[in-house]
């Protein structure tokens, strides 16, 4: 099955969907690289700004069961704190193609949103010090938990105790006041595919 | 006719259908439809899963091809079958006149022509007109049956060994319902689109109303709303659907009730509750309980 190209979030959004979709997978949810590509051509169909209709895109392709959906409903509310970070994300994404944002989809605010959420230009090799930088502000303790929850498994009590979990961890977004690369917002695009393989690659995650 | 081109659209498309849909839902048919991806409808008995299929076909103007599922449902009932008569048929009269090339005649009488679809080949025969595939209440049939879906959910197409491969022309809007008796498998539900149909809220329910039970009364409608939302916290054998508050709000008028009574109440509970169990419970205090609390 081919991906047709994405027009609108490719790069910033999917590399959102992509850091959201390991927090899931932390969480215990089975989300796999279909789900993810389907999670970012869902976002291409929807309006980026309605944050209710990206919940529920994203909801319909990276979950497959009610027992889920709480869960993920916890973890996009986290992740997706602020409605005025993915507006960004798709002033960026249309910046990059060269075309004008609407003016009201660039607030005064989103230089400053911007670089906290472009991409850092890509190096070829990894591992992705990105990544790792993740990895390093999330607890340890936490992370290492989330990590071994097996969701299908887990009774009222631990799916309670992960929901906790997950709102301790400091999730990628959180990042950038601590990143110090110079981002670029005029940067390459991302290319979905590869970044997801090159995180199978060594995020030893399914 | 085309899809619908945004959610906004997808929300007309269901309204015009008398469908009261929230948000959420509309969201994810607009991303079946745009996205050509199987719509996985999963929820509480009579809440319109069933329902979405119908106002989808009539509101795109295509056919509703329906396959209703059942404990045995196996691939002549679901899929196609030989027309083993008109084959047998064509070989006596191959046979009389004479025309012995075994080959051209085996290879004739699997053809076309003598397979019988039904309606998962129905609803991919290029043949035909666009279709609305509706697989309904999955979870009754049995496991094998979903890995046979598989193909046809994954590639729109269907293979049957003595002819070939049948793709749609245009691939079908395809809606699976389940009341999960059964844990449907996980193949199938990775590649659709999933959805949770809950009880509405009372202003939804109250819309639905207005909708599908027009004749009711304001105040009526509002009792009912808020009796049958407080009877689905009750501890029950079958809660009532949107389909039982529909009904009883038709009862209830047809009586020339204007208003909620502790005695219509009770009279008409039969049409709310299946179950006499839950009759005999709700009956008498504890319905007029759920009526106070208002
Ligand atoms: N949101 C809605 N808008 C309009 N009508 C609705 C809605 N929800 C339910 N209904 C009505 O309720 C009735 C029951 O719906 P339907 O048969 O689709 O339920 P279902 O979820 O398929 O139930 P089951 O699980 O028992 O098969 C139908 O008459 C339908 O018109
Ligand atoms: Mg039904």
């Amino acid at each position: 099955m081919s991906l047709p190209a994405p027009a609108i979030g490719a790069g910033v959004l999917a590399t959102n969907i992509l850091h959201f979709a390991r927090l899931l997978r932390r969480a215990g949810l089975p989300v796999g690289p279909a789900d993810m590509l389907a999670a970012s051509e869902a976002a291409t169909r929807i309006d980026l700004g309605n944050r209710q209709q990206m919940r529920v895109a994203l909801r319909a392709t990276m979950i497959h069961r009610h027992e889920h959906q709480e869960l993920f409903d916890q973890a996009f509310a986290r992740f997706w704190r602020d409605p005025e970070l993915v507006k960004a994300a798709a002033a960026i994404e249309m910046l990059a193609a060269g075309k004008a944002p609407p003016p009201e989809k660039a607030p005064p605010g989103s230089r400053r949103l911007a670089e906290a959420m472009a991409k850092p230009r890509e190096k070829p090799e990894p591992p992705d010090p990105k990544q790792q930088e993740i990895d390093m502000v999330m607890t340890v303790s936490a992370n290492e938990r989330l990590q071994k929850m097996d969701f299908e498994a887990m009774g009222a009590e631990e799916i309670a105790a992960a929901k906790a979990e997950i709102r301790k961890l400091t999730l990628p977004l959180d990042l950038r006041r601590t990143r110090r690369r110079r981002p670029d917002p005029t940067g390459p695009h991302v290319d979905l595919r590869a970044t997801i393989h090159q995180s199978l690659r060594h995020g030893g995650e399914k | 006719m085309s899809l619908p081109a945004s959610v906004a659209e997808t929300a007309a498309l269901l309204e015009a259908g008398g469908y009261v849909a929230d948000t959420a839902l509309a969201t994810t048919v607009h991303l079946a439809l745009a996205m050509s991806r199987p719509l996985f409808l999963e929820g509480e008995p009579g809440t319109g899963k069933t329902e979405i299929a119908k106002v989808l076909a009539a509101g795109l103007g295509r056919r509703l091809v329906r396959l209703q599922c059942y404990d045995g449902l196996d691939l002549a009932a679901a899929a196609y079958e030989w027309d083993h008569a008109r084959q047998l048929m064509a070989i006596r009269i191959a046979e009389a006149s004479g025309a012995a090339d075994r080959t051209a005649l085996s290879s004739d009488i699997y053809g076309r022509a003598f397979l019988k679809a039904r309606p998962l080949l129905s609803a991919i025969d290029p043949d035909l007109p666009p279709a609305v595939l509706l697989i309904d209440e999955l979870d009754r049939a049995d496991e094998p049956f979903e890995a046979f879906l598989l193909e046809l959910l994954a590639d729109f197409q269907l293979t049957v060994p003595e002819y070939g491969t049948i793709h749609a022309a245009t691939p079908p809007v395809v809606v699976l319902t389940s009341n999960r008796t059964r844990e449907v498998h996980d193949a199938i539900r990775r590649r659709c689109l999933y959805h949770w149909v809950d009880y509405p809220s009372a202003a939804r329910e109250r819309q639905i109303l207005a909708r599908k039970a027009p004749n009711v009364a304001e105040t009526l409608s509002r009792q009912i709303v808020d009796f049958v939302q407080r009877l689905r916290k009750e501890d029950l054998f079958k809660l009532p659907g949107v389909a039982e508050t529909i009904d009883w709000a038709s009862a209830l008028t047809h009586l020339d009730q204007h208003e909620l009574t502790p005695e219509s109440v009770d009279e008409t509970l039969g049409v709310l509750l299946k179950y006499q169990d839950d009759i005999a419970k709700i009956r008498g205090a504890e319905a007029a309980r759920l009526m106070a609390s208002a």
